[in-house]
């Protein structure tokens, strides 16, 4: 992975790989995806934060081929997309929300029958290497429904990366998974990045999107709402670190509002005390000398900085965390293989 | 090409682990001709099916037929030409064949003699023969004393022919292998299509330079060939476990399953293309399957079948393939003697390849 890494991209890293302008879709009366527009650069991983139904997937398909926009234009790798995006599917890589697979073909098979739909033949020792790269060459000869959910986004991720693509795009691929297996996850969008492939992923974890991308665009109601690296944006929100503690006795709130460094403090029954920093040293060195002074302990000292869930708060009013509660956190296996004669499945 | 071929690999391999599919492909409709064949092995006895086919404009001609549809016991049909009336014979759907011939007013009317109309018959039957011979000359002789008032001045000329001793087997055979295309091309098709739609792997495809007429004609190619190897499993377990006799050609067997399995894939591709989740394609499937099951000729001939549902079995798609198979696996027809048959499955396929397609949606 290492030497993966110390490799540059191929082509002219930094350069506009997808150039995206005016891009609207309507389903009836519901504008979907209100004419964004907004460049990813070949080599980066592009993030898509939003909650679900801020356009998102929408936004995706226009990109990916799949969904004709009802106006703007698409153009990925110098092609455009539309009308005729076969050129442009050709180059790139897709992984769906939720695409289930064939039954009753073992994971080499797959990977050969999509290296096919591309036009290109997957020799045995390549589709072990693709496989290997996703961290799923032991499961090589088994069936699509025998694997657990992290397992199923790895192979889709493979089946993203058989035909060598310039760009590959990742929806919500960590959805529905524990965090063990998103993290592992992370690990894999990580080297396919490091060899070269511009990823565009869409989510709505906060913390992936940090850990992931190099930029972040913010969607919401179809709009985006902002667009730069993690980092920039949590700075543009003006407050670095919530920093909170609790002392061994009160000391009034206005000499901790007054302390070097904090832009606001407030006092909390029985938890002790918060304080929004814009400088996170110069607030704990002050406070310390403060409580010194005074002769107190402090203890419980936390300091967190601020981070993309305050940036989404407060461009949309709403948390994140809201939309993560309604995802399953599960990594079993779907279903046992059936092998009766009237277990179901179509033929 | 290539991407053709690597899916038609993948289909058959999909398909033959799947033990379910490969039970009602091919273990059921064996099973199924052999649970019939024992039970009704002996045919069904009772009802008396008379062909009357009808040369003559003249009075007589006219009573005559009237007689034979008024008289208990006997149902009458009336074929256009005695060549078609005689294929009904060796097929087993009527018992007899009686002619009207041309000029038989005239003859009727100056002649003294008796006139004596031809009546086909078939003698690997006694018993039935015997019996529907004995009917036909009762009505025949009573007509002509009605008019003529004078002794017999009608009477019947046996003509018996040997059928290749049809029994009920000869006659299910080809239903049953009507009955397996028409399964294998709606259930490959609308299963598997639905299936596909419902899990998001069309949407998966589509999102690939693959050209989707190369994975649907992979797939449509897969169970008509599916459906030929039916076709000559069912064939040649009859012949070999049950002693059917197929004296029509292979070749022309083959064409008539390809025109038929070509049919019900695109009235699969209609269930395909209205459905939008497995629950609905079941429905529609059985909504759409059950009558022709029961109501094509596969199990036994319509013609004894009253008049109002008629209509219904001269809609059904399976009618015309169960017909145009039995007329050339039992009885030799020639391409030309199914053409009706096969023009009928054809326009029916166009007719939902336009529906189909006017309403298919991926997702």
């Amino acid at each position: 992975m290492s030497a993966a890494c110390a490799a540059p991209p191929a082509g002219a890293a930094g350069d506009v790989v997808i150039s995206i302008r005016e891009l609207t879709k309507r389903y009836g009366e519901l504008v979907a995806v209100d004419g964004i527009s907004f460049t990813v650069r070949r080599g980066e991983v592009f993030g898509i934060l939003g909650p679900n139904g801020a356009g998102k997937t929408t936004t995706l398909e226009m990109v990916e081929g799949l969904s004709r926009p009802d106006g703007g234009t698409v153009v990925v790798d110098g092609l455009p997309v539309w009308p005729d995006p076969k050129a442009v599917k050709a180059r790139i890589g897709v992984q769906l929300q939720a695409t289930a697979l064939f039954d009753y073909l073992r994971l080499r098979e797959i990977i050969h029958l999509f290296g096919s739909c591309y036009g290109v033949r997957r020799t045995p020792g390549e589709i072990d290497a693709l496989l290997e790269r996703v961290g799923l060459l032991e499961k090589r000869d088994s069936f699509a429904d025998q694997l657990s959910g992290g397992q199923a986004q790895r192979l889709s991720i493979a089946l993203a990366l058989v035909n060598d693509p310039v760009v590959t795009f990742l929806d919500e691929p960590t959805t529905g998974l524990d965090p063990r297996a998103r993290r592992a996850l992370w690990d894999v969008i990580r080297a396919i990045n490091a060899a070269g492939t511009t990823v565009v992923l869409t989510t709505h974890y906060m913390e992936e999107a940090e850990r992931l991308c190099a930029r972040v665009a913010v969607m919401d109601h179809g709009h985006v709402m902002a667009l730069d690296t993690p980092r920039a944006l949590v700075h543009a929100l003006g407050a670095d670190a919530h920093v909170t503690f609790t002392l061994s006795a009160p000391v009034p709130l206005e000499a901790l509002c007054e302390l070097d460094g904090v832009s606001s403090c407030s006092a909390h029954e029985g938890e002790g005390y918060a304080m929004i920093a814009g400088s996170a040293q110069r607030a704990v060195v002050s406070l310390l000398d403060l409580a010194a002074a005074r002769g107190l302990d402090v203890a419980n000292l936390d300091v967190q900085g601020a981070n993309l869930e305050d940036v989404f708060l407060r461009m949309t009013g709403r948390t994140l965390a809201e939309e993560e509660e309604r995802d399953e956190l599960t990594d079993e296996p779907q279903k046992p293989r059936r092998r009766s004669f009237f277990g179901g499945g179509g033929r | 090409m290539r991407a053709f071929l690597d899916f038609l690999k993948a289909f058959t391999l999909m398909f033959l682990r799947n033990r379910q599919a490969l039970f009602w492909t091919f273990f059921f409709p064996v099973l199924l001709m052999g649970l019939l064949g024992i039970v009704f092995g002996h045919g069904f006895g009772g009802a008396l099916n008379l062909a009357i086919v009808k040369l003559d404009d003249g009075m007589v001609a006219g009573v005559m037929v009237q007689a034979f549809k008024n008289a208990d016991g006997i149902t009458v049909s009336q074929p256009a030409t005695e060549a078609e009336a005689l294929r009904q014979l060796r097929g087993g759907n009527v018992q007899g064949v009686l002619v009207l011939p041309a000029g038989l007013q005239r003859g009727f009317a100056e002649g003294d003699a008796t006139v004596r109309l031809p009546f086909h018959y078939d003698n690997s039957d006694l018993a039935t023969a015997g019996q529907i011979m004995g009917v036909t000359q009762q009505i025949v002789e009573s007509v002509g004393n009605g008019i003529a008032q004078v002794q017999p001045k009608l009477g019947i000329k046996p003509l018996g022919m040997k059928s290749q001793s049809l029994n009920y087997l000869d006659f299910l055979v080809p239903g049953i292998v009507a009955l397996s295309i028409m399964q294998t091309a709606i259930f490959g098709i609308a299963g598997t299509i639905v299936t596909y739609k419902e899990k998001g792997v069309l949407r998966r495809l589509r999102a690939t330079p693959l050209p989707m007429r190369s994975f649907m004609g992979s797939n449509v190619t897969m169970r008509v060939v599916t459906a030929l190897i039916q076709t000559a499993l069912v064939l040649a377990v009859g012949i070999l476990l049950f002693h059917v006799t197929v004296s029509g050609s292979l070749p022309l067997v083959a064409l008539v399953a390809i025109v038929g399995a070509g049919c019900f894939v695109s009235l699969g591709f209609v269930i395909a293309a209205v459905s939008k989740n497995q629950e609905v394609a079941q429905a529609l499937m059985n909504v759409v399957q059950t009558p022709m099951m029961f109501l094509s000729g596969i199990f036994f001939p319509m013609n004894n079948a009253p008049a109002w549902i008629q209509p219904v079995v001269k809609v059904l798609p399976l009618t015309y393939l169960a017909s145009a198979l039995r007329a050339v696996i039992i009885d030799n027809a020639s391409l030309w003697a199914v053409r009706w048959d096969l023009a009928i499955l054809l326009a029916a396929t166009g007719v939902f390849v336009v529906v189909a397609w006017r309403f298919f949606r991926w997702e």
